[in-house]
């Protein structure tokens, strides 16, 4: 499994973890993330 | 007993339910639901009784005639272990009926939007009368004629059907038995954000906050008009087209509660509101503004049936049936050892991030150790206290103990706990969640209630509260939004 | 995809949403199979690719809190099913 170059959407939940911290850990591994979305459930 | 005026105080705290199983239909996801095959009747079968939403055990938690860690011991499913001999009042709270909502919604209208029949109103005005928290003139207001709108076709407004409306049609009103009951009509025409719907999700927030600060005035033989300031921190909107979000629900329900010489705004962060709201509160306090504020928040009527999928897949009743509704005065300090620590606050700032760690090291961390704490140091966490019994069959998890993980994390990572004793955590600092998840009402301050008199008689030194903010759900950000104020007793 | 929920329930659901087509039926990917790779983020192979600085500031605590065991045990599940398609 690769994500160098890879294209990445994050879904995150708030209380668990954000799609800010996923799209910085994506980045990080050299992915670009096309679309950051943070879902609520209460 | 040591006193400390360097800081306010939190002088009450009130803690309504509003039973309305009539209005579940109207909820966002209810209402959205309710159009397909079959699902109205099955809805409708699965209504709780007043008896039965009493006797549900967070409920009672709720309003005070028990702690919330006595939940830890009802045997699941709660809603099966209904307790005998509930009552509808407790020491800092009330459950109203459905009967007296109807009552309420014409006390709230100013406008003749809320039609109701004769015969419940005057069955609304005798419960409201009983249940203590209007004047004489309120009831009076309760029966009074509805004024017709000037100009508008009553009869063919009266008669339309729609069960929700974008035009100019009323939306009718039906009890928990499927009775009709009345209309609710639209606000300006052509205004889409006037919609009936809107002015009842409106109506019933304004409703339910007055009646907390009615239940809070009772609590606290106070004269409604000592009231100064009212701090709204729902996330209802209220305004026209030209103006969506104007605000000042707290204004209104001020009125509606008698507090003549109190003016009022809304604060607006979704679910960390309140939080906001009592660092304001006690803010304006603390400097002299204001001498008593008070800190309301009206139910949710959006949320209303909001897990039902999960419900009804699993042949519950629907446990989303009730508008929650809070309101806390806070007051200079120096008669009261309990303190509101503004020099405590935590933050969650743009800069912050959106990591589980920089939001508790704001949140948490940072706060306490300006005290000079650590976490095992407070007694209790009060964080989003959404009763997992509707979140959990829906698949939405249980977030209070979610919350209690994650600071319980921290503290292992600080080497203050082990991370054996993650999962005991919750128990030692924290509590079952027993709020109806009316998104701002969970938001820790229900708690405060219970904290206060252990505050007071010292079985209790401090309590943290934390609220989170969903702000990304407006797609203005994708930021989230937290706060956290520490609440002491003085020693 | 890469998913951030805490709730295995609710990490399954969507794994199979972007695999397999909504397991609900009801939203607009009801019987579309979209097939995408889809992992969650506490998993062993996202740490393994990722800045290791980054991961310890962005995770780490989730992680701790998180059931991760039974994440990750749906989410193969999900991706287990792409993967022989």
């Amino acid at each position: 499994m690769e994500l160098r170059g890879k294209k990445v959407i994050a879904i995150g939940e708030r209380d668990g973890v954000q799609a800010t911290a996923i799209a910085e850990v994506a980045k990080s591994a050299g992915a670009e993330v096309l679309l950051e979305l943070n879902q609520c459930f209460v | 007993m040591t006193l400390d005026a360097a800081y306010p105080t939190i002088r009450g705290v009130a803690c309504v339910l509003v039973h309305a199983p009539g209005l579940l239909r109207y909820g966002s996801k209810p209402s959205r639901e309710i159009g397909k095959d079959g699902v109205l009747s099955k809805v409708q079968g699965a209504l709780r009784s007043f008896d039965d939403a009493v006797a549900y055990p967070p409920n009672q938690v709720f309003i005070g005639n028990h702690a919330p860690e006595a939940l830890w011991d009802v045997p699941e499913p709660w809603w099966r272990s209904g307790i005998a001999g509930a009552k509808p009042r407790g020491p800092f709270g009330e459950i109203v009926s459905e009967d007296e909502l109807w009552g309420l919604m014409r006390l709230a209208d100013e406008f003749g939007l809320v039609r109701v029949g004769d015969e419940r109103l005057a069955r609304a005005r005798e419960l409201l009368a009983r249940g203590g928290l209007w004047t004489d003139a309120d009831l009076e207001r309760v029966v009074r004629p509805t004024q017709r709108p000037a100009g508008a076709n009553v009869s063919a407004l009266e008669r339309s059907e729609a069960p929700t409306s974008g035009g100019d049609g009323a939306l009718q009103l039906y009890a928990a038995d499927g009775s009709h009951v009345g209309s609710v009509g639209h606000g300006y025409p052509d205004d889409a954000t006037q919609t009936p719907d809107v002015l009842l999700e409106n109506l019933a927030c304004k409703a339910s906050g007055a009646a907390a600060i009615r239940s809070l005035l009772r609590q606290l033989a106070l004269d409604p008009r000592e009231i100064d300031y009212v701090l709204g921190c729902g996330e209802e909107a209220v305004g026209d087209r030209y103006q969506r979000g104007g605000g000042s629900i707290s204004k209104a329900m001020a009125e509606m509660a008698g507090c003549a010489l109190a003016t009022g705004s809304d604060v607006k962060a979704f679910c960390c509101a309140p939080v906001h709201a009592l660092v304001m509160a006690g803010a304006l306090v603390q400097s002299g503004v204001h001498k008593s504020v008070v800190v309301v928040g009206g139910g949710s009527l959006a949320k209303l049936g909001m897990k039902m999928l999960g419900h009804l897949a699993k042949d519950m009743p629907l446990l989303e049936d009730c508008l929650a509704a809070v309101a806390i005065l806070v007051g200079p300090g120096g008669a009261s050892p309990v303190r509101l620590r503004l020099d405590t606050v935590g933050k969650h700032t743009v800069a912050s991030g959106g990591s589980a760690g920089a939001i508790y090291a704001a949140l948490v961390t940072a706060p306490l150790e300006r005290a000079e704490l650590r976490l095992t140091d407070v007694d209790k966490y009060a964080v989003e206290l959404h009763n997992p019994e509707i979140t959990v069959p829906a698949g939405s998890g249980n977030v209070p103990r979610t919350n209690y993980r994650l600071i319980a994390s921290l503290a292992a990572r600080r080497g203050e706990i082990g991370r054996d004793e993650i999962d005991a955590f919750e128990r030692r600092h924290g509590m079952p969640g027993f709020v109806p998840t009316q998104g701002h009402i969970p938001a820790a301050l229900p708690y405060l209630a219970h904290a206060l008199p252990r505050l007071r008689d010292g079985t209790l030194r401090r309590a943290l509260f934390i609220a989170k903010g969903s702000l990304f759900l407006g797609k203005m950000t994708n930021m989230a939004d937290g706060m956290s104020v520490l609440v002491d007793r003085a020693s | 995809m890469i998913l951030g929920a805490a709730e295995p329930d609710y990490v399954e659901m969507m794994a199979e949403t972007v695999t397999a087509g909504d397991p609900t039926y009801t939203g607009p990917l009801a019987g579309v199979s979209l097939g995408l790779p889809v992992y969650h983020v506490t998993e062993p192979e996202m740490k393994a690719l990722s800045d290791p600085a980054v991961y310890r500031d962005q995770i780490e605590l989730s992680e701790l809190a998180m059931e991760t065991e039974r994440i990750w045990e749906r989410v193969r599940q999900a991706r287990g099913r792409t993967e022989t398609a």
